[in-house]
């Protein structure tokens, strides 16, 4: 990105050489033969000197500091200023070497006195207004840039975002739930800090890697599910079923769990039977994620989930398999049933 | 004083874990645990509880929203996880909130709360029906009756109880303690050191209360109380 950035300021500085080169340089060619001093054309180069001095004034100072919303009307005025000024110093300039080298189609009326001075006037105006124009393409080139520099940092740092997303509610709460075993059934509780210390692990280092060994990620899988499994009763029923691959197949992280997670959201019920039934199966190509929950609808009044769960599953796919996916999720027709299914192509 | 509770939480260990500490708590008495509102309430409509342990969070139907249906002498203290939910469950009249990990030290620090407030309530309701307290005095307990009181003093650890007989007597026992349980605003604080009989007031002097040549000063704290309780009462 930045050498691109490089060649064009090269071919900035070439164009600007150039220019200033045909201006200084292009007098000698139609004067050729007419046997001028030097002292002569270095006295002519004072016109393009001026413009010279107009154009990187604009370019460098004007243009950024007073062409900006709110104080384009200073940079008008010393533009016009700085334009009539010179104009009417190149116009004695001009007398003075009219009067030390005549040239005899010169004539010295007050009318034509003016009309020189406005058109060298003019002239002086094309490029300060040409230069304002070149510094703010400059600018605007840089705040594209700098746009879509921010743009793919911040798609970088979602990303990596999104892999160490795991819902804090849930740390909490299996804290919670960890400290009352500690009073009911000590062997338990030590079961489930050993599985969250594991789970803990997983997510803060293996997390960083884009992708990860699948039998890596089906124990953080367990974890998890045995974590959720002390929240709840006899009443659910919680099935999990691993098919590993015949050899290793690796894969990007933390899929499978905002799945499970949703699957304890909505197929839980404090009073009726429920049950989540998850198999994952991996083979040579493919890994697929098969995960069937009882459906309990929420209430119109918990508010517990907002859907994000799904979108940054879908997020998540999009990014890293793109087209290389295939998700089917929803309730059975009887609507007892919630089944997702996700095959990635590896 | 013993205290009827229940308690309601979705999560069995959450549940099981204040069951364990009602079940270690003297005054407490555990009268059922439920893993959901829903199925509480048929429960707790018929045979209220005096004290409910109440989670906010809850599938089906929410704490705060069964704390409303619920009879109005239930007291709550409302447990859960997120600190956030706790301003909600202060609008429906809770007694306390506890935020999870719960410790036994928190939770008896809530439950003595509960004790205080339902010893008051009780002695408030007693006194208002009998219209009579019995007061401690030289160690013989001497019958008073609410209707012979004109006023009280404090002294210190002491109060001194003026009669309409123009008997004075003094027992132990705290200001405080006594303006909770009288009945309001028959009996209005009218000064750090002073509990006056309202309706026994036989004059008012430049906003002083007068009993025969007893001046009764009414400072800036209750003014407001004394104003209300008079201007309701002035003739116009």
């Amino acid at each position: 990105m930045s050498k691109i950035f490089d060649i064009n300021k090269h071919l900035a500085g070439a164009c600007h050489m150039a220019l200033w080169a045909f201006l200084f340089l292009s007098p000698l060619t139609y004067w050729r033969g007419t046997g001028i001093t030097l002292v002569q054309y270095l006295m002519y180069c004072v016109e393009p000197l001026f413009l010279m001095i107009v154009f990187y004034l604009n370019y460098m100072y004007l243009a950024p500091k007073f062409f900006v919303p709110g104080k384009h009307r200073y940079d008008i005025l010393i533009n016009l200023v700085l334009v009539i000024t010179l104009g009417i110093i190149l116009h004695y300039w001009k007398d003075f070497t009219n009067v030390v080298y005549p040239t005899p189609q010169r004539h010295t009326d007050v009318l034509d006195d003016f009309t020189r001075t406005l058109r060298d006037s003019l002239n002086l105006a094309i490029f300060a207004a040409g230069s304002t124009a070149l510094a703010l393409a400059r600018r605007w080139v840089t705040a594209d840039q700098k746009l879509k520099e921010s743009e793919a940092a911040r798609a970088k740092a979602e990303l990596s975002n999104l892999r160490s997303q795991i819902n804090p509610h849930f740390l909490l709460n299996t804290l919670n739930n960890i400290y009352a075993l500690t009073a009911i059934d000590q062997m338990r509780a030590q079961d489930a800090i050993l599985q969250l210390s594991k789970l803990l692990r997983h997510i803060l280092y293996n997390n960083q890697d884009e992708e990860i060994d699948l039998q890596d990620e089906v124990e953080f899988l367990e974890n998890y599910v045995n974590l959720m499994k002390i929240r709840f009763n006899e009443n659910v029923e919680v099935t999990f079923d691993y098919e590993p691959p015949a050899t290793p197949v690796r894969i990007m992280p933390l899929i499978g769990v905002s799945l499970i997670e949703n699957a304890f959201k909505h197929g839980i019920s404090p009073t009726e039977p429920s049950f989540i039934h998850i198999r994952i199966a991996g083979e040579d190509s493919r890994v697929i994620y098969d995960i069937e929950n009882s459906n309990h609808p929420k209430t119109e009044n918990d508010h517990s989930g907002h859907g994000i769960g799904l979108q940054q599953v879908q997020h998540r796919l999009d990014l890293s398999y793109p087209n290389r996916y295939e998700w089917t999720h929803g309730v059975s027709d009887d609507g007892k049933v919630y089944k997702s299914t996700i095959k990635l192509n590896i | 004083m013993i205290i009827s509770c229940a308690i309601i939480d979705d999560e069995p260990l959450a549940a099981g874990l204040l069951e364990s500490y009602v079940k270690k708590t003297p005054y407490l008495s555990h009268r059922g645990t439920y893993n959901s509102a829903v199925q509480a309430m048929k429960d707790l409509r018929e045979n209220p509880v005096q004290l409910l342990f109440l989670d906010i969070q809850m599938p089906e139907l929410s704490g705060i929203e069964f704390a409303k249906i619920l009879p109005k002498e239930s007291k709550i203290i409302f447990t859960t996880a997120f600190s956030q939910y706790a301003v909600e469950g202060y609008k429906v009249n809770a007694l306390d909130y506890l935020l999870k990990p719960i410790s036994y030290d928190d939770f008896l620090k809530s439950t003595d709360k509960a004790l205080e407030w339902f010893s008051i309530s009780m002695k408030q309701e007693v006194y208002q029906r009998d219209r009579f307290m019995l007061v401690k005095s030289d160690y013989k307990l001497q019958r008073v009756a609410l209707d012979d009181i004109l006023y009280i003093e404090g002294l210190k650890d002491y109060v001194r109880f003026y009669l309409k007989n123009g008997e004075k007597l003094m027992s132990l026992m705290s200001m405080k303690k006594l303006e909770e349980y009288l009945p309001k605003p028959e009996f209005q604080r009218t000064h750090r050191s002073y509990i006056v009989h309202m309706s026994e007031v036989p004059l008012i002097d430049r906003f002083r209360i007068v009993f025969d040549d007893v001046y009764i000063p009414i400072s800036e704290n209750y003014k407001e109380e004394v104003q209300q309780y008079f201007d309701q009462h002035t003739l116009v």
